[in-house]
C-alpha cells in the first residue's frame, strides 16, 4: 500500500494547497453528507467538518455560505429559523429529496474517478 | 454576548442593506453566538472570545460574496433543472409491497365471494383480511415521501388506511351479503362497516392540513398580523360585544314590530341591524388608528 503514490505527496506546503483545491470541488457534497442525518445550522455544519478531520481541514467559512446560498438555490437544502430565544437565532439547513440524490450521485461519481486516479497513478513501466 | 452584537453592526456599517444581507447578518449572529459560546467554554474571556470569532470570519468577504451578481440562466432551463431534481423517485421496496399487496387482496376478494355461500365465517375472515390488506396498502401509499421531505405521518397514513379498509371490507362483504342473502345479520354487520369507513374517511378529510409541516409552521412562525383585531385582541373582544348588543337590539325590535305592526315592515329592523354591523365592523377593523397600542 505504501507504494501508492497519494495526490500530493510533495512538499508539505504544496501539497496543502493541492489538498484544499482537490476538496473545494466537492464541498457542496461534504455539506450534504453532513446534512443527511439531522438538519444543522451553519457554525455547526463548520464544526462538523472541522472536527471530523481533526481540525486538519477548515473549509472557508466564506466558501461555506456560498455553498449554502447554492444549495438553496437549487432546491437541495431549504433554510428555516430556528425558533432560540436568546442570543442569536439560528438559521437551520435541512437537506431535500433532490440533494439526497445528488449526494448519491457525487459519491459515486467520486469512487469511481477515485479508482481511475489510483489506477492511472499505480501504471508501471512493464503495464505500457 | 452584547459584544458580538456591535461588532457585528460596526462590521455592515455603510452597506445598503438589502433583504438578502439583512438574512446573512441575522444568521451570522446566530453562528457568531454559537463559536463565541465554544470559545468560552474553553476558558476565553468574553470578549476575547466574541472579537475572535468575528475576525475569523471574513465579513467583508462574505458581503462581497453576496452581492456579486448570479449567474442567470434561461428559464427554460431553470425549469428544466427543477423538474429533474424535483422529480419523484419510484421506491423498489414499496412497489414490490404494493404488488404484493394487490395480489393477496384479489386472492381475499375471490375467497369472500367463494366461501361466503358454503362457509359464512370463512367469508367473514377473508372479508376481514381483505379489509386489512386494503388498510396496508393505503397507509403505505400514503406514507411515500413526496418531492420534499414531508411524508404524512405514520399514525395518519395509519387511520386513512383503516378507515379505507372499513369501507372496502363493508362495502365488499356486503355485495356478498346482499349476493346469498339468508339472513339480515351479515348484511347490518357489513353496512355498519361501511358506515365507519365513511365516518373515518370524512373525519379525517375534514382534519386534513398542511399547518403542521415545517414550512407552514415556519410561514406561521414569520407571519405578522397586519389586520387590527389580530394585533389587538382588546378591539376584537369590545366588537364581539357589539355585535352581539346590535342583534339583541335588532331581534327586539324585530319581534315587537312584527307584533305591533306586521311583516310587511318589521323585516327593516334587521336589514338596519345588518347595516349597523357592518358600519362598526368597518370602522374597528379598517379605520385609520391614531396610537393604538400595537404599534411600538
Amino acid at each position: 500500500m505504501s507504494t501508492e503514490p497519494t495526490p500530493g505527496s510533495g512538499a508539505a506546503e504544496s501539497s496543502d494547497a493541492f489538498a484544499s483545491d482537490l476538496l473545494r470541488g466537492h464541498t457542496d457534497t461534504i455539506v450534504l453528507g453532513v446534512l443527511r442525518g439531522t438538519d444543522r445550522y451553519g457554525f455547526e455544519i463548520y464544526k462538523t467538518i472541522r472536527d471530523a478531520t481533526g481540525g486538519q481541514y477548515e473549509i472557508k467559512e466564506a466558501t461555506l455560505y456560498a455553498t449554502f446560498r447554492r444549495l438553496v438555490k437549487d432546491g437541495l437544502v431549504e433554510a428555516y429559523w430556528g425558533d432560540e430565544t436568546q442570543g442569536g437565532r439560528r438559521k437551520y439547513y435541512r437537506i431535500t429529496d433532490a440533494g439526497r440524490a445528488v449526494y448519491k450521485q457525487n459519491v459515486l461519481d467520486w469512487t469511481a474517478t477515485q479508482k481511475i486516479i489510483n489506477t492511472l497513478l499505480n501504471l508501471k513501466e512493464a503495464e505500457r | 454576548m452584547s459584544d458580538i452584537h456591535r461588532l457585528l453592526d460596526e462590521a455592515f456599517t455603510g452597506v445598503a442593506m438589502t433583504p438578502d444581507l439583512q438574512d446573512l447578518k441575522e444568521e451570522l449572529r446566530g453562528n457568531l453566538a454559537a463559536r463565541v459560546d465554544e470559545l468560552q467554554s474553553r476558558g476565553t474571556d468574553a470578549a476575547t472570545a466574541a472579537s475572535t470569532a468575528v475576525s475569523e470570519l471574513d465579513i467583508p468577504e462574505l458581503i462581497a460574496g453576496l452581492e456579486s451578481a448570479p449567474t442567470v440562466t434561461s428559464p427554460g432551463a431553470a425549469a428544466a433543472a427543477a423538474m429533474r431534481l424535483h422529480r419523484v423517485r419510484p421506491k423498489p421496496g414499496f412497489v414490490v409491497r404494493a404488488s404484493i399487496a394487490s395480489v393477496v387482496v384479489l386472492v381475499c376478494a375471490l375467497h369472500v365471494v367463494t366461501d361466503s355461500a358454503s362457509n359464512p365465517v370463512a367469508g367473514q375472515l377473508w372479508a376481514v383480511g381483505f379489509g386489512l390488506v386494503i388498510a396496508f396498502l393505503v397507509a403505505d401509499s400514503l406514507r411515500q415521501e413526496t418531492a420534499q421531505r414531508y411524508a404524512m405521518p405514520t399514525v395518519r397514513a395509519l387511520r386513512w388506511g383503516i378507515a379505507s379498509g372499513l369501507l372496502a371490507a363493508g362495502v365488499g362483504y356486503g355485495g356478498v351479503a346482499v349476493w346469498h342473502l339468508t339472513s339480515t345479520g351479515p348484511l347490518a354487520a357489513a353496512v355498519i362497516l361501511a358506515l365507519a369507513g365513511i365516518m373515518g374517511l370524512i373525519a379525517l378529510g375534514v382534519t386534513q392540513t398542511n399547518r403542521m409541516k415545517p414550512w407552514a409552521l415556519a410561514q406561521a412562525h414569520q407571519y405578522m398580523a397586519d389586520d387590527r383585531f389580530s394585533r389587538d385582541p382588546a378591539a376584537a373582544a369590545r366588537f364581539g360585544m357589539y355585535t352581539v348588543i346590535i342583534w339583541i337590539a335588532a331581534l327586539t325590535v324585530f319581534v315587537v314590530l312584527s307584533i305591533t305592526i306586521g311583516f310587511a315592515w318589521s323585516w327593516l329592523a334587521l336589514v338596519g341591524g345588518l347595516l349597523v354591523f357592518f358600519l362598526v365592523l368597518s370602522r374597528m377593523l379598517f379605520a385609520p388608528e391614531k396610537g393604538s397600542p400595537g404599534t411600538k
